[in-house]
């Protein structure tokens, strides 16, 4: 009985760790997608932000030096798809990969140019590393701060986009950006802000995972969150509950897999779901899973 | 003529960008792209290596490009490589023929394979409106665990390490060049380019394809079922994405394990953008991005220039392009998907 | 208390505006006074809608000016336009679908404290509007659940909360019942009773002369006058919109008679996407004959000529062609039997804009032609060459893309192509639209000779001069329903108005 309480704890325990970093990519989804700015860059902003984090941690050695360094690129990255996509209406999705194939050749060329080591970077401290020099209560303390900002993120989000102005009116743009500029609202401007916005926030998943879980950036190190955080998006059916719901889900095949290691179902077939619930609830099997109505289509004013 | 140009500045941009990048930690641009043309075109081994690169971008580059005039975005050309790779990797060891044909079904087979992979995203398009480039990054990955698991346990072929059993010798692609990996598989490959040119622009099935990728309604009052069509393009693009898995299992690792492509068919994509998904473009834009691939290595050994700044010139690409399609030709871009399914817009 | 004598609120002075070649405006005057419901009608592209996008400030006049309350303005965009006032229902609603009714009334002007909404004086606010003009809407509902009569007055609200002095509405009743037209016509009569400016664009008479004051007709860009309801009739106002037929117009008698019954309509019910559908539908239509399908736009035209061409599946009825049932059969089967159409919409519907001259010469007829599974190129070409000298293509050559040429080579393009190898039954929609003299004229002709050759032809026009040019007889829709068939020689614009109108002749 206990042991199976035990077991349970820990492995909501390692969900709860595990989701994280895909709540952060996942929320800043929802919100520029919310927008009209479909993201697909959010696994170049994540490493993008991973790397950052570790750059800044080597060279200050201050945490949260490191964490506004992750948001900080991954916020410039998506600046960068801001520009094109709503400046020069190019095509979203397609910017969206060329950040996903220029961060992480960035990444692993500054890798090798700056720390002389291809493939992984020095260990740098973090919040892990806190943990052996000074005992499990802070280490624990902090780490877990990042875990409590994600799921505080997730309320201000849905808060902010259900309950006040910004919100209504950032729905309204990705919904149907002709009556929001109409009624005098400012499209581009809200399409700018929430892109960017949403970049930071896939930045701080990233230096979750570099300086949060771990304390170094490796080549691939982000291994298709960036995709499964874009999954949560639509299986959450783009709200910020939603979204979490689903990463927490996701979070839970993750642990469950480490927990069963070994067992009755090999641990491909688990990471598999996210995905192939993904295609199902996009096909409209579990309830239709409908994006804005002008996701993707860029504004002409 | 305007659209070449743009491909070619784009193409230069990105170049430029990379040199400039180097400068920024004191590098020789010059010295650094000298060391890899030297690598990628310096001799018959480089050369060859070079082509050898340049099969698979090849083959994938035809299938995201023929995607593209239909007016889908396929991103999935990594999985339907893996599949294709996968299930060319298995026939080949499981059956024994003379090679004369036991080749050809391997190809058949991967393609097939490929084919039927994207066929799903086709039809979830066609029949649901479930965006085509949501639902392929997903078979992407579901492709990548699914065959990995199948290598570490079903499917295992050696104790050594997750990849399937040998090919049958009858089924391995031998060298052209002795001393090289450069096999037939490469000629094959420009066949297929100037094939897909010819069947795009003369037969029936081409022109429908086209007609549905420039103008889903037009097609429609023309008669043209476009459901049937949207599976069928996508089933032909995944088909040659397959086919660039069999080359590389046939001729390359004769047996199927997971680190078989590097990417090939994420960077497809960069090369049918760059060739406008034109077919006989497309040879140009593989031979372009297989020769920075190949080069990639002696750029590193030579003028100390880490590799990876190839990804980030193909990065650059792709946005460049992004943005030239923008300007050169506005007509070609175009909203791809379904009324309710999904998101994004592609180039046709 | 008809006629208005209220201070003029807002006004267009001698505006021109042009569209390259296209003259949409020139030198129109034009103003509305406080109590007073001013109907504009006109023709399609008559420039009404030009007219109307000046005023509330989405463009710009090349010449002329805007004035309100007397004192010219320049509106940087619509949300100065509604500073001023004006607040203008789209005949396409802007309309956020997954909101609700308050909060698109409300949107960008919402109650709340500190950034935060409040979602229950929102309501409130909405509710009481809404009680006060008797909209029948809860404001929680979002918009998507709402038929399009709720929605106009959605519409309304959003306009009205802003205290709108001027309303304009665009075309409102087009897609209304006749029971939601007469609620919207009470509320314009209570608005113009509140001392509010109501500019009312339409092209149903009955309603025109039912509840303006004045009655402006455009026509060709130019106002052609105004008049009071009392002083004018709907023949009258028929003629002021159609204008006298010029030359292009003059009727052609029919070589022969026309032979047997080609094509044969039974009660046909087809689903509309948006619009009126098609309700019992009958018709008997002869090898040899054109029958010309008259009525607003909107009214069953397009689902009428999509049903025939296999495009859109009736819901009951049946349709044969010479004497086989068709009913469900594939497009691609039908173009085998000689079914052709000459879509309305030729850029998106008739041609593949970025397709070469000879492969849109064949579009269509890919399949059936076909050699193998290689398009015909020989073939392909002949047929191209054959358009471009038959129809004097300018500027043609077989590579040259569809994009390129003007409107009229394009129609004449995609009329070659339906008629290259004569044709069982031709589905004409608005074939001369927008085209020159010179181009409409070799359309009509070409149509005339497939008639004669034998064609049993339909055609759908808004051009009721075309009508009577071309047509053996006339059937009128409103509605989706058949109102009236009439002869070319009796189908003068009052009666033709009329029964457009939905009034029995």
């Amino acid at each position: 009985m206990n042991s199976a309480l035990a077991i349970a704890t820990t492995v909501a325990g390692i969900a709860i760790l595990k989701s994280t970093p895909l709540i952060y990519a996942a929320l800043g989804g929802v919100i520029s997608e919310n927008a009209g700015v479909v993201n697909i860059g959010l696994e170049g902003m994540m490493a993008g932000g991973a790397f950052a984090a570790v750059l800044a941690s080597y060279y200050t050695h201050s945490l949260p030096a490191a964490v506004i360094a992750g948001a900080f690129v991954g916020g410039a990255l998506a600046l960068v798809l801001a520009y094109f996509a709503i400046a020069l209406r190019a095509n979203q999705i397609i910017v969206g990969m060329a950040l996903n194939v220029f961060a992480v050749g960035a990444a692993a060329l500054l890798l090798t140019v700056l720390f002389g080591q291809p493939g992984t970077s020095p260990e740098v401290r973090s919040f892990s590393s806190i943990a052996s020099s000074s005992g499990p209560g802070i280490a624990a303390t902090l780490h877990y701060a990042l875990v409590w900002m994600a799921l505080g993120l997730v309320l201000c989000a849905h808060v902010i986009l259900y309950r006040t102005r910004v919100g209504l009116h950032l729905r309204a743009v990705g919904e149907q950006p002709r009556a929001a500029a109409v009624a005098g609202i400012d499209v581009m401007k809200i399409r700018y802000v929430a892109t960017v916005l949403g970049g930071v926030l896939a930045g701080l998943g990233g230096a979750y995972l570099s300086v949060g879980e771990v304390d170094l950036y490796s080549d691939g190190m982000v291994a298709g969150r960036g995709f499964i955080a874009l999954a949560a998006v639509i299986f959450g059916k783009w709200t910020p509950l939603g979204s979490f719901g689903a990463c927490l889900f996701f979070g839970l095949f993750s642990s469950l897999q480490i927990a069963l290691q070994r067992a009755t179902v090999p641990a491909q077939l688990l990471e598999m779901l996210p995905y192939a619930l993904t295609i199902v609830a996009l096909a409209g099997f579990i309830g239709r899973s409908r994006p804005p109505a002008s996701d993707g289509v860029p504004y002409e004013p | 003529m305007n659209r070449l140009a743009s491909s070619f500045a784009a193409a230069a941009l990105a170049l430029a960008a990379g040199a400039l990048a180097m400068l920024a930690f004191h590098a020789d641009p010059i010295a650094a792209y000298g060391a890899l043309l030297q690598g990628a075109l310096g001799s018959v081994q480089g050369t060859a290596e070079t082509f050898v690169q340049t099969t698979p971008l090849l083959l994938t580059g035809l299938g995201v490009a023929v995607a593209f005039r239909a007016g889908l975005f396929n991103i999935g050309a990594e999985g339907q490589l893996v599949v294709g790779a996968l299930c060319s990797a298995v026939f080949g060891a499981w059956v024994h023929l003379p090679t004369l044909a036991e080749i050809p079904l391997c190809f058949a087979v991967g393609a097939a394979a490929g084919g039927l992979w994207a066929a799903i995203a086709g039809w979830l398009r066609a029949r649901f409106g479930a965006s085509e480039i949501i639902t392929t990054i997903m078979l992407n990955y579901i492709a990548f665990l699914g065959a990995n698991y199948l290598v570490s346990g079903p499917l295992r072929g050696s104790n050594a390490a997750p990849e399937t059993a040998p090919i049958s010798p009858s089924a391995v692609l031998h060298p052209l060049v002795s001393g090289t990996r450069l096999t037939a598989a490469f000629p094959l490959a420009l066949i297929a380019a100037a094939a897909l040119a010819w069947w795009l622009r003369r037969t029936v099935a081409g022109y429908e394809l086209r007609a549905v990728g420039q103008s889903e309604r037009a097609a429609r009052y023309a008669g043209v079922n476009v459901g049937p069509a949207i599976v069928r393009a996508m089933a032909l693009s995944g088909a040659l994405a397959g086919l660039a898995g069999s080359t590389e299992v046939l001729g390359l690792l004769h047996r199927f394990n997971a680190q078989l492509s590097p990417g090939y068919g994420f960077t497809s994509i960069a090369v049918a953008l760059l060739a406008n998904s034109s077919p006989l473009g497309v040879i140009v834009s593989a031979f372009f991005f297989g020769l920075l691939q190949n080069g990639a290595l002696f750029m590193q050994a030579y003028a100390g220039v880490p590799k990876d700044l190839v990804s980030v010139v193909e990065g650059l690409v792709i946005l460049f392009s992004a943005a030239g399609m923008l300007r050169s030709a506005r007509g070609r871009a175009r909203v791809a998907v379904g009324p309710e399914g999904g998101v994004g817009t592609a180039p046709t | 208390m008809r006629a208005a004598d209220g201070p003029v609120v807002l006004a267009a002075c001698g505006v021109s505006k042009r569209f390259g070649a296209l003259v949409a405006n020139e030198a129109v005057d034009f103003d509305v006074r406080a109590g007073e419901v001013h109907a504009l009608i006109g023709e399609n592209g008559a420039g009404k809608s030009t007219l109307m996008s000046l005023l509330y400030g989405l463009m710009h006049p090349d010449s002329g000016t805007i004035a309100v309350d007397g004192r010219a303005v320049r509106f940087s965009s619509c949300v100065d336009a509604m500073k001023a006032g004006i607040g203008m229902v789209f005949q396409h609603f802007l309309l956020v679908e997954r909101f609700s009714v308050a909060q698109n009334v409300m949107l960008g002007r919402e109650p709340g404290r500190r950034g935060m909404l409040d979602r229950r004086s929102s309501e409130k606010e909405v509710a009481r509007l809404a009680t006060g003009y008797g909209f029948a809407l809860n404001p929680a509902t979002p918009v998507e659940d709402l038929g399009v009569g709720a929605r106009q007055q959605v519409e309304l609200l959003k306009v009205l909360e802003r205290n709108a002095r001027v309303l304009i509405l665009d075309e409102p009743t087009a897609a209304l019942s006749p029971q939601e037209a007469s609620a919207l016509f009470d509320i314009v009569h209570r608005l113009r009773s509140e001392g509010r400016a109501v500019i009312l664009i339409a092209h149903k008479l009955k309603e025109v002369l039912s509840v303006a004051d004045r009655i402006t007709v455009l026509r060709r860009g130019k106002v052609v006058g105004s008049v009071e309801p009392e002083q004018a009739d709907e023949a009258q106002l028929g003629l002021m919109m159609v204008g006298r037929s010029i030359d292009l117009d003059k009727r052609v008698p029919r070589i022969g008679a026309p032979a047997d019954v080609a094509l044969r309509i039974t009660s046909l019910d087809v689903p509309a996407s948006s619009g009126a559908g098609l309700h019992g539908f009958s018709l008997q239509a002869r090898a040899g004959e054109i029958v010309g399908i008259a009525g607003v736009e909107g009214n069953g035209q397009i689902e009428l000529a999509e049903a025939l061409y296999g495009l859109r599946e009736p819901t009951a009825g049946a349709i044969a062609l010479e004497g086989r049932d068709i009913t469900s059969m594939s497009c691609a089967n039908r173009r085998r039997l000689g079914v052709r159409y000459v879509p309305p919409d030729r850029q998106r519907e008739g041609l593949v804009l970025d397709f070469s001259t000879e492969e849109n010469a064949l579009l269509g007829d890919q399949r059936r032609l076909r050699r193998g599974s290689v398009i015909p190129a020989k073939t392909m070409r002949r047929r191209a060459d054959a358009i471009a000298r038959e129809y004097a293509l300018a500027g043609y050559s077989p590579s040259v893309k569809a994009r390129d040429y003007s409107g009229g080579n394009q129609q004449r393009l995609i009329v070659g192509r339906e008629l290259s190898e004569g044709a069982a039954l031709l589905l004409v929609c608005a074939p001369t639209r927008g085209l020159d003299v010179g181009a409409a004229a070799v359309i009509r002709e070409r149509l005339r000779a497939a008639r004669d050759a034998g064609a049993c032809i339909l055609l759908v026009s808004y051009d009721l001069d075309e009508l009577r040019a071309l047509a053996d007889r006339i059937i009128v829709l409103c509605g989706g329903v058949a109102t009236g068939e009439l002869t070319p020689e009796n189908a003068d614009d009052a009666t033709l108005g009329m029964l457009m109108g939905g009034i029995a002749a």
